[in-house]
């Protein structure tokens, strides 16, 4: 049972996820850090086929 | 349809990733002319013994007159034909490959060579190794149960290197 008072439920409810948010800019940025290192370090330089 | 404000988001942000990587690719493309191999050629594998261009002695190295180089190889259980090459760093390289009998893949590890070859067509791949040193050539579509000892070598050597090597006449004999 949880023993938050319906005013602090609300409260959570319309507020911003800010963890979550944190947790997508971190995933994302990881994400996108990640594959442009693959893509600019790792594929290009060792010579692109065609 | 009613969409929640926080799941438009969030797929904004994955649809806006998305497109960030399809841009670099496609700038990539456009701009610097990178382009994934696309060649379509067909060839009679029963008769590649026979063909103008894969008969035993045309296989290996050829020198274009544009300075660039064509790789003639063919793949057959278990091995890629001929055995050994010597090839030039920071020179374009067109790789031609057939099958003699069943699905093949190649690979160069520590490079993006990598294609796979079907019997019936020629594989073409055109690409520039940057690196000098001994690559392994290696089978990665399985092809039967010598499938993992299908490998060959590839000696990558300055170009200068190359150069004197083939006035030689003992680069690429296989």
């Amino acid at each position: 049972m949880s023993n938050l008072s319906e005013e602090e439920r609300q409260k959570i409810l319309n507020s911003s996820p800010v963890g979550t948010w944190a947790l997508m800019l971190i995933v994302s940025g990881g994400m996108v850090f990640a594959w442009l290192l693959m893509y600019y370090g790792v594929f290009l330089p060792r010579g692109h086929i065609g | 349809m009613h969409i929640d404000q926080l799941e438009k988001k969030w797929a904004g942000i994955a649809l806006g990733i998305a497109g960030l990587f399809v841009s670099v690719i496609l700038a990539s493309s456009f701009f610097h002319g990178i382009h994934a191999p696309s060649n379509v050629e067909t060839i009679d594998s029963a008769k590649l013994h026979l063909s103008a261009e894969f008969a035993e002695d045309k296989l290996g190295v050829e020198r274009n007159a544009d300075g660039s180089v064509t790789v003639r190889m063919v793949a057959g259980r278990y091995g890629f034909y001929p055995k050994n090459l010597t090839l030039p760093a920071e020179t374009e390289l067109t790789f031609r490959w057939v099958s003699l009998d069943v699905i093949h893949g190649v690979h160069i590890p520590m490079t993006n060579m990598s294609t796979m070859i079907v019997p019936g067509y020629v594989a073409q791949v055109k690409t520039i190794l940057h690196h000098a040193g001994d690559y392994p050539l290696l089978c990665n579509e399985y092809c039967g149960m010598g499938h993992a000892h299908m490998w060959s070598n590839i000696k990558v050597v300055s170009k200068a290197q190359w150069e004197a090597l083939n006035t030689q006449g003992g680069a690429n004999h296989g």
